[in-house]
């Protein structure tokens, strides 16, 4: 176990993982209000939630969306989202 | 701009006569492994061979034999004295060296991709009637390779996801160029400037954009340099990522980010509606390593499902270029065992992220061990952990999701910001529960400025990129095709994917590729990388799309990739079986044609 008054302690945070958003630990760990891109896939064609504004339709269930970050528990919790997918950050295959 | 006359002797050979000029401008060139700066690799037939080995303006090099009017030899010589040797007596002729055999049409020569190489009865060549779609970073629409022969663009349309947004934006961001508006452009002095548009400017890690070089593999005329790529008679679709349309929080911030994830796929939406019904293929040679690698991710959810929604749709993805950077690791836990994945960081600082991806069936715990050995406590699956600053600001931060919505499996994921100390970290994975196998992969995640790794020995086995694991895409591999055995790139990516599916497909050339160097109008400049091997199978497939258009026949994607992958060539690979890095094998153009009969 870390010692008292340790550099590195390690700290368990209230807040589990999301079950439904995936993305990189560091998109996990900020906890900036910012605006997010992501992918969303849902259960039901055609049903865009109120916290997201979709931006490209990729079929029926999947779209790209932003949201603020501050919403997305509303996608956690919603019934009718199947997964929701931060953007990773692409490199050239050079 | 202004053309000027060039009083330099007009019997020498352009080549030459260019260096001549360009050395009386003032230009100096660089140092090579085999000139001094100032100097140039000539050929010279010589008819003394004596007084040519005592000229002090001659740095010999071999003999290359005797022919009936003289002797071939090769020799460094300064570009001041050009002329003069030139006109001496002894000097028959003399050439500045080409290397031929770094061109593009190396990759065409070796897939079969020229006219002469095609088989009998082909319909149609050069991928007439086909769109090749890039997506990538600064499209020179200047440059002549992409341009008509009177002048005309040969893009159909390019989205400048960073430009300024307009009501008409596609997905709401950035700016749409229209081939009119880029003609516009082009009839001024400046085109850059009059779009709004240009490719980044060189830099000294930079010779030339990333995305113009891509794009003449597939489908420059050679209309500027002189040599085609694979499909020069396709039309063009052009994507520039944004760097971030939005905020991105995290360790992006770097040169080579190109873009995420969803504004890739909101690119190749993009040029999927753009093309409409006519064959389009599009080349992504981008990646990343984090992921679950197993096709599940929803941004491969989305390519397949795009790639699907219409006949004559395709993607080509790069493999990536980690073979040999030790950022994958494998094993297994087992019940109430323990395994360790030892992480090293770059001697320089920088943020590190791993991913362990492992089945849904089992439970770990996640011991964090600090250098030294000291333990700082296990995360268990279903939890997050962080160690904090004084400050506040996070160090380290391990999140431990179970069962992912898209695979049901099991991730860790840790962040180590770049102020933690080194030299390592060990990730310690205590088997709880193994209901499954007690399989588990992990990657570390790019960073080019601090690049950590595994521990050594490495298995360099899974180092596909994270979005070339999905279904339906045709993902490519790197070999040399200067060398008459082909071998593989070093650095070329392995498979196979998570769940065992045989990727990358095939192998394409893409080691030393010169290729459109942006923002000189005609030149090229090399590189080297499964991104420039991606785009000569994505020339490939509009060549294919554009015959079977001819012949009036739709292909859809799982034809398309059987076509591709049953033409390859072997030996090598051998040819019993699929390569993790070969793939199927090597592409070949005339194979594919000869697939559609």
């Amino acid at each position: 176990l870390p010692e008292p008054n340790d550099p590195f302690e390690l700290r368990h945070v209230p807040s589990g993982p999301w079950r439904k958003i995936s993305g990189s630990a560091s998109q996990a760990s900020a906890g900036h209000d910012d605006t997010l891109a992501v992918i969303v896939k849902v259960r039901q064609p055609g049903y865009v939630p109120r916290a997201a504004r979709r931006r490209a339709a990729i079929s029926d269930t999947l779209f790209t969306a932003e949201l603020e970050r501050r919403l997305l528990p509303e996608l956690e919790r919603d019934p009718l989202v199947v997964s929701v997918e931060l953007g990773r950050p692409l490199h050239g295959a050079e | 701009m202004e053309l000027q006359e060039a009083n330099v002797y007009v019997e020498m050979e352009p080549r030459l006569q260019a260096a001549v000029a360009r050395h009386r401008s003032g230009h100096r060139t660089m140092a090579t492994a085999a000139t001094s700066p100032d100097e140039i690799g000539v050929i010279a037939l010589v008819a003394d061979l004596d007084a040519w080995r005592s000229r002090s303006d001659v740095r010999e090099g071999v003999t290359l034999g005797e022919t009936d009017r003289g002797t071939l030899v090769t020799a460094r010589v300064p570009i001041g004295r050009i002329d003069a040797i030139r006109q001496a007596t002894e000097v028959r002729s003399m050439k500045a060296a080409q290397q031929l055999s770094r061109m593009l049409q190396d990759t065409v020569r070796e897939i079969g991709a020229g006219p002469g190489a095609l088989p009998v009865g082909v319909h149609s060549t050069g991928g007439a009637g086909a769109i090749v779609g890039v997506i990538d970073s600064g499209a020179d629409f200047a440059h002549r390779n992409f341009r008509h022969l009177v002048g005309t663009t040969r893009l159909l349309a390019l989205w400048d996801q960073s430009g300024p947004t307009t009501a008409t934006s596609p997905a709401g961001y950035g700016r749409r160029f229209s081939s009119d508006e880029i003609d516009a452009a082009l009839r001024t002095g400046d085109p850059y400037t009059a779009l709004g548009y240009a490719p980044a400017a060189d830099t000294a890690n930079e010779q030339g954009a990333h995305g113009t070089h891509v794009m003449d593999i597939a489908t420059g005329n050679g209309g500027g340099s002189g040599v085609p790529g694979v499909a020069p008679d396709a039309d063009i679709l052009f994507v520039e990522p944004a760097l971030s349309d939005i905020a991105w929080q995290g360790p992006g911030a770097v040169e080579s980010v190109f873009g995420d994830s969803v504004q890739m796929l909101e690119a190749l939406h993009f040029i999927f509606n753009e093309a409409g019904e006519r064959p389009c293929v599009v080349n992504i040679s981008l990646g990343t390593n984090g992921g679950p690698h197993d096709g599940s991710s929803l941004v491969e959810q989305g390519i397949d499902t795009l790639v699907r929604q219409r006949p004559n749709r395709a993607v080509v993805i790069a493999a990536s270029n980690s073979f040999a950077d030790g950022i994958h690791a494998a094993g297994v836990v087992s019940q109430g065992g323990s395994a360790d994945l030892v992480w090293e960081l770059a001697q320089v600082p920088g943020e590190s992220e791993l991913e362990v991806w492992y089945s849904g069936m089992d439970r770990f715990a996640a011991e964090i061990v600090a250098p030294g050995g000291r333990s700082l406590g296990a995360v268990e699956l279903g939890s997050n952990a962080e160690v904090t600053s004084d400050d506040g600001r996070t160090l380290l931060f391990v999140s431990h999701r179970a069962s992912d919505p898209n695979n049901g499996d099991n991730v860790l994921g840790v962040f180590l910001d770049a102020g933690v100390p080194g030299p390592e970290w060990t990730i310690r994975l205590h088997g709880t529960t193994v209901g499954g196998d007690g399989a588990f992969h992990a990657w570390i995640e790019r960073n080019d400025g601090a690049q950590s790794s595994f521990r050594p020995p490495h298995d360099n086995s899974h180092t596909v990129g994270s979005i070339a694991c999905g279904q339906m895409s045709v993902v490519v591999g790197s070999y040399d095709a200067h060398k008459a055995a082909t071998p593989l790139s070093w650095f070329s990516s392995a498979g196979p994917t998570r769940d065992g599916r045989e990727k990358p497909e095939l192998s394409a050339p893409g080691q030393d590729v010169l290729a459109a160097h942006s923002r000189t109008g005609t030149g090229v400049t090399r590189k080297s990388g499964t991104s420039m091997a991606a785009p000569a199978v994505t020339g490939l497939v509009a060549v294919l799309l554009g015959e079977a258009a001819a012949r009036g026949q739709d292909l859809d994607a799982d034809r398309i990739r059987a076509i591709v992958l049953a033409s390859a060539r072997t030996d090598p690979p051998p040819a019993e079986a699929w390569d993790p890095r070969y793939g199927s094998g090597r592409v070949s153009v005339p194979g594919a044609l000869k697939q559609l009969a």
